[in-house]
């Protein structure tokens, strides 16, 4: 038996199966990659809730001001409902008109409120910590 | 035998299995991900969707009352200017560019027609659908109060519910192409509703309205009308009224101008004085 040709087709041989376990390996990884992972996410807890039924029934209460622009109690209101280390942000029509920005509010309620004149303001109140 | 190992015929096996396994694997890829879909519903998805349609019918019950107070204070003012009228029996006159409602003319005495507390809640239904046109979030039904009137609150009762739509959040899928999901190509799809929550937006709004003050003005203006049958009207107008301020019509002299000041006052704007004719020619 020639020896360069045997020598030849087992150099081949193995270059062809490194060739093919590349290809698989290659393979695994992009099923992994490709695949999308399952995700299991519940948006809303229970603590959320209760946070945005307080924050209504605030903005329930200053309903008249908000409307009229009078936002004067807002603050005090804040306070005395979720304490003194609590800060807040109200937008009207997304514009900043009491307190100021919060990062990542703790609660948050939007509503719309109607107006004297007939038009509809959009609220927007955030409560985070100080 | 020499001849048969230097033949290099056999070395086509290895390319060919070269390609047969790309294209097996190729294949492969594409079947398994058609196969193994990720579970792409969330867990509590329609139940946490449930509770915010719970949340956004709060919202708007919010809306509702302060819409309904504000609608009571201007069903009031206009209630006022139209003189308690549900309809214009009587018809009309124009008095220094002001239309004012009268409760008698010639042949007619029309105050039956006085019905403030009809005309006050069709009135507030009027304004209330100016107001629950524009919410957006919840079905407000339009015209849909049955509106109790007292002195001191006035009532409205929903006639058909109000609807929010259980709406979950988006879909956020990714585009494919044979079956390959391919990455960065996130799109926002749109879920259809997944049920109704239904319910009755009634509202009550504790407001002064002092409609019974329309009866003491209907009283003076009829014991004003036994007096005319013996005496000159400008006679009995200085005598007949304590409530009413009288005054001769300048644009139609066969009438009088009757004011009276409006006992419910208007917090958020202006309250106009009641104001109505009566038939009285000279």
């Amino acid at each position: 038996m020639n020896r360069r040709a045997a020598m030849g087709r087992a150099l081949t041989f193995i270059a062809s199966a490194g060739v093919i376990a590349l290809l698989l390996a290659g393979f695994f990884i992009a099923s992994s990659m490709f695949h999308k992972k399952a995700e299991f996410d519940v948006t809303a807890s229970t603590t959320g809730l209760k946070a945005s039924g307080q924050l209504r029934l605030l903005v329930s209460v200053l309903a008249d001001e908000i409307s009229s622009g009078n936002y004067a109690r807002v603050g005090p209101l804040v306070s005395a409902v979720y304490g003194p280390q609590a800060d807040f942000a109200l937008y009207i029509d997304a514009s900043l008109v009491a307190g100021r920005k919060i990062g990542i509010p703790d609660a948050s309620i939007d509503a719309l409120l109607p107006k004297y004149d007939g038009s509809i303001a959009k609220v927007r109140l955030e409560v985070g910590q100080k | 035998m020499m001849k048969m190992l230097r033949s290099k015929k056999g070395l086509d096996y290895a390319a060919v299995m070269v390609i047969v396994v790309v294209v097996l694997v190729i294949y492969l890829f594409i079947r398994l991900s058609a196969k193994l879909e990720p579970f792409e519903v969330r867990i509590g998805e329609y139940q946490v969707a449930l509770l915010e349609a719970y949340q956004q019918g709060e919202n708007a019950l919010l809306f509702v009352d302060q819409a309904a107070k504000f609608s009571a204070y201007k069903a009031l003012d206009t209630l006022a200017q139209r003189g308690g009228m549900k309809s214009d029996d009587c018809g009309t006159i124009i008095e220094k560019g002001r239309k004012i409602y009268a409760w008698t003319k010639h042949g007619a005495d029309c105050t039956d027609s006085v019905q403030p507390y009809d005309a006050f809640g069709e009135l507030m239904n009027g304004q209330m659908a100016v107001y629950l046109a524009k919410y957006r979030g919840a079905i407000l039904p339009l015209n849909n109060y049955e509106i109790f009137v007292q002195d001191n609150s006035v009532t409205g009762t929903a006639i058909m519910p109000a609807i929010v739509l259980v709406q979950p959040p988006p879909k956020m899928i990714m585009a494919k192409f044979i079956g390959i999901t391919i990455p960065w190509t996130t799109v926002q799809m749109p879920m259809a509703p997944v049920g109704e929550y239904d319910f009755k937006p009634s509202f009550t709004v504790n407001i002064s309205t002092k409609i019974s003050a329309y009866a003491l003005l209907k009283k003076e203006v009829r014991a004003f009308y036994d007096c005319v049958n013996a005496y000159s009207p400008d006679e009995c107008a200085k005598s007949s009224f304590a409530l009413l301020t009288v005054s001769r019509s300048a644009d139609n002299p066969d009438y009088l101008i009757a004011a009276a000041n409006n006992p419910a006052k208007n917090p958020y704007g202006t309250m106009s004085d009641i104001v109505f004719a009566l038939y009285a020619p000279q």
